[in-house]
């Protein structure tokens, strides 16, 4: 797991460039934004993004071959394609949220409140699904077809989405939903995408176990 | 250890069925043709492609059933995958220390310095002869009791091919119990080098022998159609039509000397029993 936990920063430091542009990037956003939040989810997003881009450079040479020779099992392979997203994301949340509340404090002169904190989490949580939405396909039908799967899936989840706010449009509800606690509002999505997360790893390491290289 | 038992694997109309044993300190040569079979049995052998049926045994367990920690036991190099032709040898380093807890990181940076291999240019800008003594440097840092290197001198020039054998002469002379198996089309590479010699063709082994006695004692015949009809077959191992008569391969090149002084006999090569063996009579 280490040596494959390397071998992707190894790539990832191929990507600094674009990395610190991205952040100089962000840090502009914070002038711009209202929601400073918006900055954090987006720089996570491109974070965990590119952190599984390395599936890309492992397909890209035809090295997948020597990589399953490496002492590593194939299960370690899927396991680490999740450890590094959450890793290379979880990194650049705190990254964002320290740029995020040093920005407030220089532009607006205060503390971003503890409403937009919990929002923050909200978005990496919800960051966290696009790898376990996206990898699976990736290992199964490699990154370009994978990539098309993984669309495809994100467009019926949008559509879905659209179809229940239609459906679910009762002022009632949507009082009852603004009324829940932020914090239960947290958890839960946690909850739901850790289920997620388990579900997607436990299918990827099927997909790794059944592959031949 | 390694132990191949009616291995089979089927692709479309190519079907691979082998058995094989490998013994520890021996450096085993598998040569044949491209499509032979080479690849798919290294893969067997590494857990990469299920076998159809058989058993494959490596360092005493299925291949199937090797943890990480069998697998630091074994040293890889194929022609054609590596680590991402982006990262520098500075990378690969970082990566073998974490990946293995024999790296030597000491030798293989004093190799690479001798093998004039620079750390802080992409793998991709190296080239090719570069590259594949990258890759058999790598195979070799962390001092494996096993190398299954497949083609690692694909595609080189006859002084690369050199380089890359002397790496390996050098890396085996440390300590007789390391073993090799290594697979080429290309012959020459593997009568220096190896110990006795697997030949593969359609997916079958056709031959096994010492390289000391196909290189000793096998031999080519080059007879006329009345010198075929008079010659004794019983050493004849294939014969093949010609427009002047008859192509033999023997396996007893001394015994046709002494009794057929007058016929032509060519010293056996590996090269020629590629083409009798891969040919049809």
């Amino acid at each position: 797991m280490k040596g494959l936990i390397a071998k992707d920063f190894a790539i990832l430091r191929q990507r600094g460039k674009i990395m610190l542009i991205l952040l100089i990037w962000g840090v502009g956003m914070n002038f711009i934004m209202e929601d400073s939040s918006f900055v954090v989810g987006w720089l996570v997003m491109i974070a965990t993004i590119t952190a599984m881009s390395t599936l890309s450079y492992d397909e890209y040479d035809n090295c997948m071959p020597f990589l399953m020779s490496l002492p590593v099992t194939r299960r370690t392979y899927a396991v680490e394609k999740y450890a590094f997203s959450a890793l290379v994301g979880t990194a650049a949340w705190l990254v964002s949220v320290v740029l995020v509340t040093v920005c407030e404090l220089v532009i607006r002169k205060q503390m971003p409140t503890a409403e937009n904190y919990l929002s923050m989490v909200i978005f990496l949580a919800g960051i966290m699904i696009i790898p376990a939405i996206s990898i699976p396909p990736q290992l199964k039908w490699g990154v370009e077809k994978g990539r098309l799967v993984m669309i495809g899936i994100f467009g019926v989840i949008a559509v879905g989405a659209f179809v229940f706010s239609r459906i679910s449009a009762d002022p009632a509800l949507i009082a009852k939903l603004e009324k829940l606690p932020l914090g239960g509002f947290v958890a839960g999505t946690i909850a739901v995408v850790l289920a997620l997360t388990a579900v997607s790893l436990h299918i990827s390491v099927k997909i790794m176990e059944k592959k031949e290289f | 250890m390694i132990t191949i038992r009616n291995l089979t694997k089927t692709y479309g109309d190519f079907r691979l069925n082998i058995s094989m044993e490998i013994q520890t300190g021996r450096v085993t040569g598998l040569v044949g043709r491209n499509g032979a079979g080479k690849s798919t049995t290294i893969k067997s052998l590494l857990g990469l492609v299920r076998p159809d049926g058989g058993e494959v045994r490596v360092l005493g367990k299925p291949a199937s059933e090797l943890t990480s920690a069998d697998r630091e036991n074994i040293g890889v190099a194929f022609s054609d995958s590596g680590f991402s032709s982006y990262l520098k040898l500075r990378d690969v380093v970082s990566i073998l220390r974490n990946a293995y807890p024999n790296f030597d990181e000491k030798w293989f940076l004093d190799a690479c310095k001798k093998g004039r291999l620079p750390m802080d240019k992409p793998l991709k800008e190296f080239s090719t002869g570069m590259r594949a003594r990258a890759r058999v440097l790598i195979a070799c840092s962390h001092r494996a009791k096993l190398l299954i290197l497949d083609e690692p001198t694909a595609g080189l020039d006859v002084v690369a091919r050199n380089e890359v054998l002397d790496m390996l002469r050098d890396y085996l002379a440390e300590d007789g119990e390391r073993t090799v198996l290594i697979s080429s089309h290309i012959s020459t590479d593997l009568e220096g080098f190896c110990d006795d010699i697997y030949m593969l063709h359609d997916g079958e082994i056709v031959l096994h022998e010492d390289t000391d006695v196909i290189l000793g004692e096998y031999g080519v015949l080059r007879l006329s159609d009345k010198a075929y009809e008079q010659i004794d077959k019983q050493y004849i191992l294939k014969t093949r039509r010609e427009s002047f008569g008859y192509t033999c391969l023997t396996n007893q090149r001394q015994f046709y000397a002494d009794n057929y002084p007058d016929i032509v006999i060519e010293a056996g090569s590996i090269d020629e029993l590629i083409i009798m063996m891969a040919k049809e009579a």
